[in-house]
Parts: C-alpha cells; structure tokens; sequence
C-alpha cells in the first residue's frame, strides 16, 4: 500500500474514533441530564428553593461529554491533526478508531444511567433536603465507571501513539 | 426501580412534583392520635396544621362543610397533578367517581356538585335530553338504556344505580388498560373485584333482587362469571368458593366478624391491601405507577380525614373510629 495512503487511512480510522468518543459522550450527557431535569422541574415548582442543591445532582451526567471532549482532543493531537506530523498507521488508527467507539458507548451509557441515578436523588432530596449529602453519592458511583472508561482512553491512546515503540522493553 | 412501562422519563416533573408533595400526606399515626382526641374543636384545630388548611373555609361546622372541604382538597391535588402528567388516563381514574356523581345528576335533573372532568358541561346536557353519541365506546351501550326516557329505569330507579355502578366500573378498568401498566391493571382489577363484592353484599342485606344486577351491572371483563354466580346465591358463605384469590381470603376473614362490622372490616381490609400493593411504586422514580400510587394515597388520607371527622361530629367513641382507620401510603 502506498505509505501516504496508509497514513491518511490510519488517521481518518483514528478521527472517526475520536467522533465516535466525543459524539455518543454528549449524546448520553443530553439524554442523562434531560432524564434528570425532568425530576428537577417538577420538584422546583413545588419547592424552588431546592435549585441550588438539584443543580448538583443535574450537572453530574454532563461530566461524560467532556470525558468524550478530552478523549477525542488527545486522539487529534495525538493523530497529528492539530499539532505535529505524527505518522498513524493503519493498524493503530483501527485501535484508535475501537477505543472511541468503546469509549464513547461506555460515556453514553453511563451518562443515561447516571441521569436515572441522579433522578432518584433529586427524589430523596425533595423527601429530606437534609439528605443531600449521601444523595450526590448515589450518581457519583456511575461517574466512577466514565472515569475509568475515560482513563484507559488516555493510556491507551498515549500508548499507541508513543513516538517509541513502548513495549520494546518487554521484547528486551 | 422497576422498569414497568416505557417511557417513564416523560413522568419525570410529575414524579417530581409528588416526591415533595409525598412529604405533606399525614401518616398512619397522625391519624390515630386524631381519632383518639375527645373534643371535636381540638379535632378540627388539629386539621389546621395539615395540608387542608388551604381549603378551610371560616365557620365550617357541619359535615356538609367538612365534606366539601375535604373533597375539594383531593380535587385539587390530583388536578394538579393531570396538568403535569404526560396522559390523563391515572389521574382520571382518581376523578371518574366524580364524574359519575355528576352524571347521576344530570340524569335525575340535577346540577352539578363536582367540577367537571371527563364529562363536561355539553356531555351532562346531552344525556340528560336522551343522546349519548359522544361518550366512550365502553359505556355509551350501558348509558343509552338511562338515556331512553321509557327506559326500565323509569319503573324501578334501582337500575340507574345498578347501571352507573357497572358502567363506571367498566370506565375504570377501561382508563387503566389504557396505561399498559401490569402493576396497575392488576391492582385495578383487585379494586374493580372488591368494590364489586361490595355492591352485591350490600344489595343482598337490603334484600334487593340480585337477577338485577346480573342484568344491568355487566359486562365488566374480566368478572363477568363471578358475578353472575354470586347473583345466582342469596347465602354469603356460598361466596367464600365463588370469589377468587386474595379477595376471596378477605372476604372469608371479615366473616368472622359481627354481621354489622363484616362489610366495613372488608373494605378497610381491602383498602389496606391495595395500599401495601402500590407502596412498592413509591421506590420507583418516574412512571404512572407511582401517580397512580400517591391518587390512591390521597383517597385514603381523604377516607380517614372524613372517618375522623364525620364520628367526632356524631359523637362516635374514639376506639370505634380508631379501629377504621386505613393504612395509609406513607
């Protein structure tokens, strides 16, 4: 294959996975925040002090579309799109291209559940406003699961598109 | 959470509003400790720190006054609640019996004493000058027979009870199919079983003929060969084998008790059953269960409210109203 061809392949793999991870983030942010604010209106026309507490706990889903955000900025730098002539073959922009469909699908999940999560908070703290505290720690616990998610994509995508080859060492 | 019909999300503000409004219903023992004080002016100074206050009017004394009172509180709760519902189907089903009364109204040439809801200012004129074309599919059948002026209702004014009681049955069970909730069907049909026990257990002790029921109460799916073979027995114990599952073991325990009380004890001990059966749908965080659920909390707060009130103004003993109390849903 011709080596231009190859790389322009690697990286357009390696862009659309960095798409993929940014636009199933933000979609699952919108859908868990949606799914969230539902709750937050009802509970405010009732009891509209609330609001500053239930922004808390509304804000929490949008977290995974900037895990999707920062996931796909490293992949564009990393590609060479935004700095740089960095060489991505075809092999790693397949690998670059799974990881943002991976982690975008764990993002949007995530970010639904953790919406539903939240919900169910913004219920216990429309019962108990005392309760708050323990409430946020509820959706917290999915964020646990974006964050990982968000983790491996910076390893991984620092890995594959180390200027070394970083597993030389093992080889040694 | 359970996940029991689609589209929950869209319940979210409604589910929102009752988790606050949750917290305003009055528990069980708020209800003890007002059935168990002597005066009624310190009853009704009591019902000034609830939820009701709102509602109070200067110089309510009668029990007319108090009902209204009280009705007008669950009217408004649950008319809240149908402007933030995504459909009407649950909180119609809480404000049907209302409707009904209005009907019945209409019917005999009356005006209205509730707001209206389902059947609206047009719909009453209508049927009261013979013409039921625009009412539901399920009742226009049953409801053409009362808006025939040489109807049999004419002779015996028995069968417009017996029809409306059906008819509104039917309507019921109607609205909540509309839902394609199962946690809600299936409690409506435990409703639907025992008010249908009820209907035909008081009928048999004021000694009115059962054929009559038979005739103008149905059809109500799926109860149609319940009732008819508990019309063809005029001897309630022959019941305990015809009426099925937990119904029929509530009807069997309110047997044992005194013939005065073995009604009353079946409702509240139905009422109490049905209640523990939506308690589940207060750990559900959005869908029409958990509507569904805090309507039938509300009717039961509202059945206490007027127990209490209602036996304090006649003088009841405050163990006699204390032992009616239902469960409440929170």
């Amino acid at each position: 294959m011709d080596h231009q061809l190859a790389v322009e392949i690697g990286r357009g793999l390696a862009i659309a996975g960095a798409g993929l991870a940014v636009g199933l983030g933000c979609s699952g942010s919108g859908k868990g925040i949606g799914i969230a604010s539902q709750a937050v209106g009802g509970v405010l026309s009732e009891k509209p002090d609330l609001f500053g507490r239930l922004l808390v706990l509304l804000a929490l889903p949008g977290t995974q579309g900037f895990y999707g955000f920062i996931t796909a900025i490293l992949i564009f730098v990393r590609s060479g799109l935004i700095a740089g002539q960095m060489v991505i073959t075809p092999g790693t922009g397949i690998a670059l291209f799974v990881l943002g469909l991976g982690v975008g699908l764990a993002l949007y999940f995530s970010a639904q559940w953790q919406g539903e999560a939240s919900a169910a908070s913004i219920s216990l703290v429309a019962r108990r406003p005392d309760a708050f505290g323990r409430s946020v720690i509820l959706p917290a616990m999915v964020e646990t699961y974006a964050v990982v998610a968000l983790l491996v994509a910076i390893l991984a995508i620092n890995w594959l598109t180390a200027p070394n080859d970083v597993t030389a060492f093992i080889r040694q | 959470m359970r996940a029991l019909t689609k589209e929950q999300h869209r319940w979210g503000f409604v589910c929102g509003q009752i988790s606050v409004l949750e917290g305003k219903l009055m528990p069980y023992d708020f209800f003890v400790t007002l059935g168990g004080i002597e005066k009624t002016e310190d009853v009704l100074h009591r019902l000034q720190e609830t939820s009701l206050r709102e509602f109070m009017v200067p110089g309510a004394e009668s029990w007319e006054d108090w009902s209204t009172i009280i009705d007008s509180y669950v009217h408004s709760q649950i008319e809240q609640l149908k402007r933030s519902c995504p459909s009407t189907e649950i909180t119609d089903v809480f404000l049907l019996s209302e409707d009904y009364v209005n009907l019945k109204r209409a019917l005999l040439g009356k005006g209205n004493i509730f707001p209206q809801n389902l059947f609206n200012e047009n719909r009453l004129s209508e049927i009261a000058s013979g013409n039921v074309a625009l009412y539901p599919e399920v009742i226009r059948p049953a409801l053409g027979v009362l808006a025939n002026p040489a109807g049999p209702h004419t002779e015996n004014p028995l069968i417009i009870d017996i029809v409306l009681d059906g008819v509104y049955l039917r309507h019921y069970l109607w609205l909540i199919g509309k839902l394609g909730a199962p946690l809600l069907t299936e409690w409506a049909q435990f409703r639907v079983l025992s008010k249908l026990v009820v209907i035909l257990w008081r009928a048999l002790r004021m000694e009115q003929n059962l054929k009559l029921f038979s005739q103008y109460l149905l059809p109500i799916e799926p109860f149609n060969h319940i009732v008819i073979e508990l019309c063809n027995s005029n001897d309630v114990r022959n019941w305990i084998s015809v009426i099925p599952g937990e119904v029929g073991d509530v009807f069997r325990e309110s047997l044992e008790f005194d013939l005065d009380e073995q009604i009353p004890k079946f409702e509240q001990k139905t009422s109490n059953l049905l209640t523990k059966k939506v308690q589940g749908a207060k750990l559900q965080t959005m869908g029409p269960e958990r509507v569904g659920a805090f309507c039938w909390g509300i009717n039961v707060e509202a059945f206490n409210l007027k127990l209490i009130v209602s036996g304090k103004l006649n003088g009841l003993p405050s163990s006699m109203i204390r032992d009616r109390i239902r469960e409440t849903y929170v």
